[in-house]
């Protein structure tokens, strides 16, 4: 039932995620190799926008796998994120069986009877028919293995941490009126937090741990590089080097790789060939999107675009 | 490979890094799954397994680097760097007398003779390993473990071995310049011996022991007195009541989700209903009622007070939405209200403001006699069954009068009286502190001199 060994060693994993287009560190790589070689869990941690739930893409891209996306909110809980009955449509089948059900129970002398003969076709109510599988049950349930990506698992509350834990752990599921159904494939899980709560120890504990930092210069621009193939390697050069002394800025939201990318796009439409000041004035609103952020940078800009001029 | 991993989870839980067995054994899988050869990988491996919160990396790191990258480590090419290697000589008068050594010499005696540096010190390791060396907790034990270094290695016994050899070399017809120098190196070969088991031994101290220190500052901070914290203090400190507002807040949602799921009405859902033939297509829940608590507090920000006063201003501005309406008041001498700072600015600039802006006269000295009769006077009013009047302050006052009479009287509008005092309480009732007999009319007086004694007393207002 499991298959590890999908990749051969830390090197095909960066090689394989190249491929998709995600260019990673080695760290990012070993935690990926160790959790494909142990069949754990990974719980990816780091600030918004480095590509946490991206991993998770290329990952299953690489492994030409499904990926099933898990939206972790508050307020969601076991009936969004597994199953739930139907409730509508089984309501429906009994008001289109209305007749069929009188038919059946016509012969009956007493209530108690009635009752009796309609217990005994209960199940017919409750089969996989009616049942609406939410994606931790389509992960477990799914006829191909499955990378399952539980994104942003510190919007959820506590209690629905305890309950994943539990699918995690066992990789089945308990419907009362079906019995248990158990994996078919485990899946590849990787979660992601920002952070916004604690997560408890019991479900670290229970993943290896992943924590994904903004990338060095040398690793944006080959990120760049791979995602805008046709900017000119003196923009790339000091878009990343304006982005990454941002970064080193006191504000509130700095810029993630996304924002980097969108930026650099930006500037190829543009047809621009090196950054100057008013041509960063323009497009600031594109890496920096609270008010806040750019009036402070805005006083800055002649000082950080010269900081790249030289490139 | 496997003790240096078991070792190093050893460490680690000794630096309040707490790892389960479960991990243990996942970090033993991990590191069999990558080339020992490469120590980065290596760390990664053991990284992702053991240390599981960002803010527990650097002292990971720190550990690892004791653990493996010097003597120690066995079995781990990548980064064995022998340190001490240089000072071993090598005795070339010794080389003949090695070809051929004619009695019996323990391995450590010949590996001195040789001046053979990477045999020494794995045998030094081995008997590291073998007194366990590892369990070495105090500076104190650093003698007693070198003896039982030297027993477990039979040191005396190599010391009378070397004489032997020494003595052989002159039966074998050496010159007495050649003896002199053999016997100068086998005597800077012993030293050098002798220094690489302190070394091991410092480097044993080091990995378990040097953590408790900064354990001790680490655990004192929720513990410390707000009073006693230096500004660097103060910026680590905001970081943590950041993260205990966060938590409190998950913590009220939850309370709050409880609070409005509330049970199927039966009764409505079967009259909602009839429209369909009685066939329940929609559900009626029964609604809870919202709580409507009121929170008042009074904030004392004269200067004796001011570090715990911002402290429990963050709290109270996390709190705000928790209850359908909180109003804030600072005092010194006299009563100003912060509310509506609190309502338009940010976290932060709201508490500058409360500690600079209100309409009141920050440098006075506390009455709190005056402000009870101004809260009294203005306020009383306002003040309900449901309102929990909050008084946040050391209630010393100047030996100005008390007026505790007007506490009382508030105490009787209200649904709760708290009064929360950031000074020990066996200060309380000394010198100008009125707080003996003001506590009589509280309902609760409770010492609140650190963070963990605040958050602990947010967890119960709130839940």
């Amino acid at each position: 039932m499991e298959t590890p060994g999908a990749f051969s060693c830390v090197e095909d994993v960066v090689r394989s995620l190249a491929a998709q287009g995600y260019i990673c560190s080695r760290q990012v790589a070993t935690t990926v190799f160790l959790a494909d070689r142990m069949g754990k869990p990974i719980l990816v941690e780091g600030p918004a926008g480095v590509g946490k739930t991206e991993l998770a893409k290329a990952l299953a891209d690489a492994l030409g796998q499904q990926l099933i996306r898990l939206q972790c909110y508050e307020g969601l809980d076991e009936n969004k994120a597994l199953y739930e009955w139907e409730y509508a449509k089984q309501l429906l089948y009994t008001q289109l069986l209305k007749e069929k059900l009188g038919e059946f129970l016509a012969g009956a002398d007493s209530l108690s009877e009635a009752l009796g003969r309609l217990l005994s076709q209960e199940d017919v109510f409750f089969s996989e028919a009616f049942l609406l599988p939410r994606p931790l049950l389509r992960a477990i349930r799914s006829e191909n293995p499955t990378v399952l990506l539980v994104d942003e698992v510190d919007k959820a509350e506590p209690e629905f941490e305890a309950f994943l834990l539990e699918v995690l752990s066992d990789f089945q599921v308990s419907v009362p009126e079906l019995g248990t159904l158990k994996a078919r494939h485990i899946p590849r899980v990787i979660l992601t937090s920002n952070n916004t709560r604690e997560i408890a120890d019991t479900l670290r504990r229970r993943c290896l741990h992943l924590f994904i930092d903004y990338p060095d210069l040398e690793q944006e621009r080959e990120i760049v590089r791979a995602r805008v193939p046709d900017i000119p390697p003196r923009l790339l050069a000091q878009v990343v080097g304006f982005v990454q002394s941002l970064r080193r800025l006191d504000i509130r939201k700095p810029p993630s790789i996304g924002e980097t990318l969108d930026w650099a796009r930006a500037l190829v439409v543009l047809n621009s060939e090196v950054l100057d000041p008013s041509l960063v004035e323009e497009t600031l609103s594109l890496i920096l999107k609270h008010q806040e952020d750019l009036q402070k940078v805005r006083g800055d800009i002649h000082r950080l675009t010269r900081q790249v001029a030289a490139i | 490979m496997e003790t240096s991993i078991l070792e190093f989870v050893r460490s680690l839980r000794g630096s309040d890094i707490q790892v389960t067995t479960g991990e243990t054994l996942d970090a033993l899988r991990a590191a069999a799954e990558v080339p020992l050869s490469d120590r980065e990988l290596f760390r990664e491996a053991l990284r992702a397994t053991l240390v599981k919160r960002a803010e527990q990396f650097a002292e990971f790191e720190r550990l690892f680097g004791l653990h493996f990258s010097h003597l120690g480590e066995h079995g781990l090419p990548g980064g064995h760097t022998p340190a001490p290697s240089d000072e071993f000589r090598a005795v070339p008068q010794m080389e003949r007398l090695l070809e051929n050594p004619g009695g019996s010499f323990s391995a450590l005696a010949l590996g001195l003779m040789g001046g053979d540096a990477a045999r020494v010190e794995s045998l030094a390791v081995a008997a590291a390993r073998g007194v366990s060396l590892s369990q070495i907790e105090f500076s104190l034990q650093a003698g007693s473990y070198m003896r039982r270094l030297n027993e477990h290695l039979g040191w005396e016994r190599v010391g009378e071995e070397l004489e032997g050899a020494l003595e052989e070399l002159h039966r074998r017809g050496a010159s007495a310049r050649e003896l002199e120098e053999a016997r100068e190196a086998i005597r800077q070969n012993r030293e050098a011996f002798q220094a690489l088991l302190r070394q091991l031994i410092r480097r044993e101290l080091e990995k378990g022991a040097s953590s408790l220190g900064e354990r001790f500052v680490r655990d004192a901070l929720a513990g410390k007195s707000f009073s006693a914290l230096s500004d660097q203090e103060i910026r680590e400190m905001r970081e943590v009541v950041a993260r205990l507002v966060k938590r409190l807040r998950s913590k009220m949602a939850v309370v709050e989700r409880r609070r409005q799921r509330g049970r199927m009405d039966i009764r409505r859902t079967l009259r909602r209903n009839l429209q369909h033939g009685g066939v329940p297509v929609e559900l009626v829940f029964r609604e809870k009622r919202p709580r409507k608590a009121q929170v008042v507090a009074l904030c004392d920000v004269s200067s004796s007070v001011w570090n715990a006063s911002r402290f429990m201003l963050n709290l109270l501005y996390a709190i705000q939405d928790q209850f359908s309406q909180v109003r804030s008041f600072v005092f010194v001498s006299e009563l100003g209200e912060v509310t509506h700072f609190f309502e338009r600015y940010q976290i932060n600039e709201a508490i500058q403001k409360a500690l600079r802006e209100a309409p009141i006269r920050y440098h006075s000295y506390s009455d709190y006699g005056d402000v009870l009769l101004e809260f009294h006077a203005r306020h009383l009013g306002e003040l309900t069954t449901r309102t929990i009047l909050i008084l946040i302050g050391d209630g010393r006052t100047n030996y100005l009068p008390t007026r505790a009479w007007v506490l009382q009287e508030l105490r009787e509008r209200v649904r709760k009286l708290i009064w929360l005092n950031p000074e020990p309480r066996s200060m309380w009732g000394t010198g100008d502190s009125a707080m003996l007999e003001y506590a009589p009319f509280c309902t609760s007086v409770e010492e609140c001199r650190n963070l963990r004694q605040l958050s602990a007393f947010v967890d119960r207002l709130v839940v």
